[in-house]
């Protein structure tokens, strides 16, 4: 159900709401929180299904940005609480930096696998306006994937 | 991870059926969703563009204001240029024209859906005749080309997309190459130019429509900025502004074009004669048009064939490279071309002749 909502605000509201251009990439943001709030194997498992979803909608070869978004939640969930620890702000800024480097991973995979043409667009934009995007909504997120996951505590709050 | 790697090697395998039938389910299925929340959204996107792009759509709106009242002084000339072309048109079987097309009008519906992909999407599909490939203009030029159809969705590559390109020419020199887009709504890229063609910035390009283009012949593509030698290829660049702002798209034009499928097989017959024993003649390429549905106007190109070709006992009949025609085809080819550029020349003087005449 969170996915299929998340595919259908990416598809149906962000593309309405775009800055020169550029759009916000929520099937990405949702594979980041999953493992954040999740861990590695859950970031995993649903950062291959959003990823699934957006190849639904692009024109790519099926399957890239599912690879990138299950690396992506492996990679949050294995790297945060064990290397990377902090409060919300340290939270946002993983989550913007993990942003950025799956949107930039998506244009080398593509690269690597034919797909040239990807490296033709202008990526400091598409990056800047993803990470920033997504560190705004980021706390909503990660409220919403803990809510999906039926999680009645984050995992980095100690207060109960 | 690794069932990702295999999605992406059965794609790239050919596996394409099942992954275009669920991208198609999934256009389908979000289509009229995507529609709702267009119709909902569009206050607010108008209102967001409005704050963002206010200088941009001002200074537009003076532009567009000037380009109004210099297109309505030369209306009338223009008017006697396109009788002028439709005739040479009709004159020379020109039916690749995209002029003699018919066309499907269609509305955008949705936007770019991802950030390396410059795509819209349209309010027709294949209930509306409209097939993947169709050409897609808006008013004053190209707009793309359609690359899913559904029922009543299809999705339009942009000009501008990183993956686009389409054969073109440059309308004062003649000169062919091909343009790309590069993800940059500003400027295409027209590569292998030779380089000792003069480009002048202003210059119109237009679709080329050679044999086996996508496209048909005349749309125009954009205007020349400027030009650059590529010291690695041997050729030009050429950067070029689209005439069609995509990121302002609102009604659109399919164009029922379906490219003629040029087979490039020779095919080898065998005449019989009282006198000699039977000879194998070989004829050459000739275009055909794919078997479409009746109900629809399709372009067709004739290639001029010839049976002269020297008898051979290889199949292809050629003297030079396997497959290419002999000298004899391309000499009455040239004199063909040769007795058409002559009747061209000989209906202008005519019709400068009749225009003195009444006035």
């Amino acid at each position: 159900m969170l996915l299929a909502g998340a595919l259908v605000v990416q598809t149906a509201v962000l593309p309405q709401v775009t800055y020169r251009g550029r759009v916000l990439d929520v099937m990405l943001l949702l594979a980041v929180c999953a493992g954040l709030v999740g861990g590695p194997d859950r970031g995993a498992v649903i950062g291959f299904l959003a990823g699934a979803g957006t190849d639904l909608v692009v024109q790519t070869p099926f399957g890239m940005w599912a690879l990138v978004g299950s690396v992506i939640g492996w990679c949050v969930g294995s790297v945060y609480g064990s290397y990377i620890v902090g409060g919300r702000v340290m939270r946002q800024l993983t989550v913007g930096i993990a942003l950025a480097t799956g949107t930039a991973g998506y244009v080398v995979l593509g690269r690597l696998i034919g797909q040239s043409f990807l490296g033709d667009v202008s990526l400091l934009p598409i990056v800047l306006t993803v990470a920033v995007g997504g560190m705004i909504l980021s706390p909503l997120a990660m409220r919403a994937v803990a809510w999906g996951f039926s999680l009645t505590r984050m995992p980095w709050d100690d207060s109960q | 991870m690794f069932t990702a790697l295999a999605l992406i090697t059965l794609d790239f395998r050919g596996s394409t059926g099942i992954f275009g039938s669920a991208r198609d389910t999934t256009l389908d299925v979000l289509g009229p969703v995507r529609s709702v929340a267009d119709w909902v959204m569009s206050p607010f996107r108008n209102a967001w563009s409005g704050i963002t792009e206010f200088d941009e759509l001002e200074a537009e709106n003076a532009r567009l204001r000037l380009e109004l009242e210099s297109a309505e002084n030369s209306n009338l000339e223009l008017a006697n240029f396109r009788r002028i072309v439709r005739e040479f048109e009709l004159l020379e079987d020109l039916r690749t024209s995209a002029s003699l097309s018919e066309r499907v009008v269609a509305r955008v519906i949705d936007e770019p859906l991802s950030n390396f992909e410059r795509t819209i999407e349209l309010n027709k599909g294949s209930n509306d005749g409209i097939e993947v490939g169709m050409p897609v203009e808006a008013g004053r030029g190209l707009v793309g080309r359609v690359v899913q159809v559904v029922r009543n969705r299809s999705r339009v590559e942009l000009i501008t997309d990183a993956s686009f390109g389409v054969g073109v020419r440059l309308v004062r020199s003649g000169d062919i190459g091909v343009a790309r887009g590069n993800g940059d709504a500003e400027f295409m890229t027209i590569e292998f130019v030779k380089v000792d063609t003069v480009v002048i910035p202003g210059e119109s390009v237009v679709t080329s429509g050679l044999d086996g283009s996508l496209f048909p012949g005349g749309i125009l593509v954009g205007t020349v900025v400027s030009a650059r030698p590529d010291p690695v290829t041997g050729f030009q660049e050429v950067d070029i502004a689209p005439v069609v702002d995509t990121d302002r798209l609102s009604l659109v034009q399919v164009v029922l074009f379906t490219p003629p499928i040029i087979d490039n097989r020779p095919v080898t017959t065998t005449t019989t004669s009282t006198t000699a024993p039977p000879q194998a003649e070989t004829t050459f390429p000739v275009s055909t048009t794919p078997a479409t549905a009746p109900t629809r106007t399709t372009v067709t190109q004739v290639v001029p064939t010839s049976t002269t070709a020297p008898p051979s006992s290889t199949t292809d009949g050629a003297r030079g490279a396997p497959g290419a025609p002999p000298p004899t085809v391309l000499a009455a080819r040239a004199a063909d071309t040769f007795a058409s550029a002559s009747r061209i020349i000989a209906s202008m003087n005519a019709w400068t002749g009749q225009a003195e005449a009444v006035e």
